[in-house]
């Protein structure tokens, strides 16, 4: 059961670690603004919600498990609209976003 | 100002207390009257702040939320953050990262601010896609590429958020329209 449980656990976090490294890489590798609020905000919040899985998998069925779920719970809940309150203020800024038919590609959205 | 129900005080009550007992953990005499003290200080603190109105069909409590439906909503949208997920972790180690974002806009039919709230919430969840704006019933989505926004144009998604609510199917999305190059968006 235990060789199970560590095995699970093991692949969960593993998973949430790839996202945390493709939202990362994500970061420095996409070009503007907006995609980077992608790599920023929504890989990362799944990377973390995975870790989080994976160590409720660890935990088993404790108390310490329903805090970890609460927590990831929390997590669900408040990062996208971080993300959203982000890109809004941008938006209403004024800030463009970069597109694939953009006039000038090499500026960057402004 | 409203007055808020004796549903919505209890509710509140029992989640506030709830959350208490799992993250205290004590289940004696002593560590629960000071959970019962403090959720009632909480609820009391926060009375005003909860019967102000940010919209005018605001609501709360859940009333009008199925919370089976709801149930199932939450497995079906981490199936489908899961393979978003697995789409954009693919877009982000390809080499050179292609770079095909667009911008959405569209207009949903549904029925309150919070079946919106939700859309949006689960929109931004939902690797790939961000909600750029919300105003009134007109959304901007952001949209790493095509794949992404499939399950919106598709009104999969709206379709959702809505049996949430209603029983009846319609068509939740109308207007929409893909900006593909920056001279679009001014209108």
């Amino acid at each position: 059961m235990t060789e199970i449980q560590n095995i699970l656990c093991i692949l969960f976090v593993v998973t949430g670690i790839l996202f945390m490294l493709a939202g990362s890489l994500g970061i420095v590798r996409l070009p503007d603004f907006y995609s980077r609020t992608h790599a920023a905000g929504t890989s990362d919040t799944l990377g973390v919600i995975f870790i989080i899985v994976g160590l409720i998998i660890y935990e088993g069925f404790t108390l310490i498990s329903l805090k970890l779920l609460l927590i990831s719970i929390f997590i669900a809940l408040a990062n996208p609209i971080g993300t959203h309150a982000l890109t809004r203020a941008a938006f209403k800024k004024g800030k463009k976003p970069m597109l694939k038919n953009s006039s000038n590609p090499k500026k960057g959205g402004n | 100002m409203n007055k808020i129900s004796k549903y919505s005080l209890a509710l509140s009550f029992i989640s506030l207390m709830l959350f208490w007992t799992v993250m205290s953990g004590f289940l004696d005499a002593i560590h629960l009257s000071l959970g019962v003290v403090s959720v009632i200080s909480v609820l009391a603190i926060n009375y005003k702040m909860k019967s102000y109105r940010m919209y005018e069909d605001d609501m709360n409590d859940l009333k009008e939320l199925r919370f089976i439906r709801a149930v199932y909503y939450i497995g079906w949208m981490i199936v489908q953050i899961f393979k978003a997920g697995m789409h954009v972790l693919a877009i982000l180690f390809k080499n050179p990262i292609p770079y095909n974002t667009s911008v959405l806009k569209f207009r949903v039919d549904l029925p309150s601010a919070h079946a919106k709230m939700i859309l949006g919430n689960s929109i931004s969840l939902t690797p790939g896609t961000v909600t750029m704006v919300i105003e009134g019933d007109h959304f901007v989505v952001h949209a790493l590429d095509d794949d992404s926004f499939g399950g919106i144009v598709s009104d999969e998604m709206p379709r959702e958020v809505l049996k949430l609510f209603q029983k009846e199917e319609r068509q939740v999305i109308y207007d929409v329209e893909i900006i593909r190059n920056e001279e679009a968006l001014e209108k």
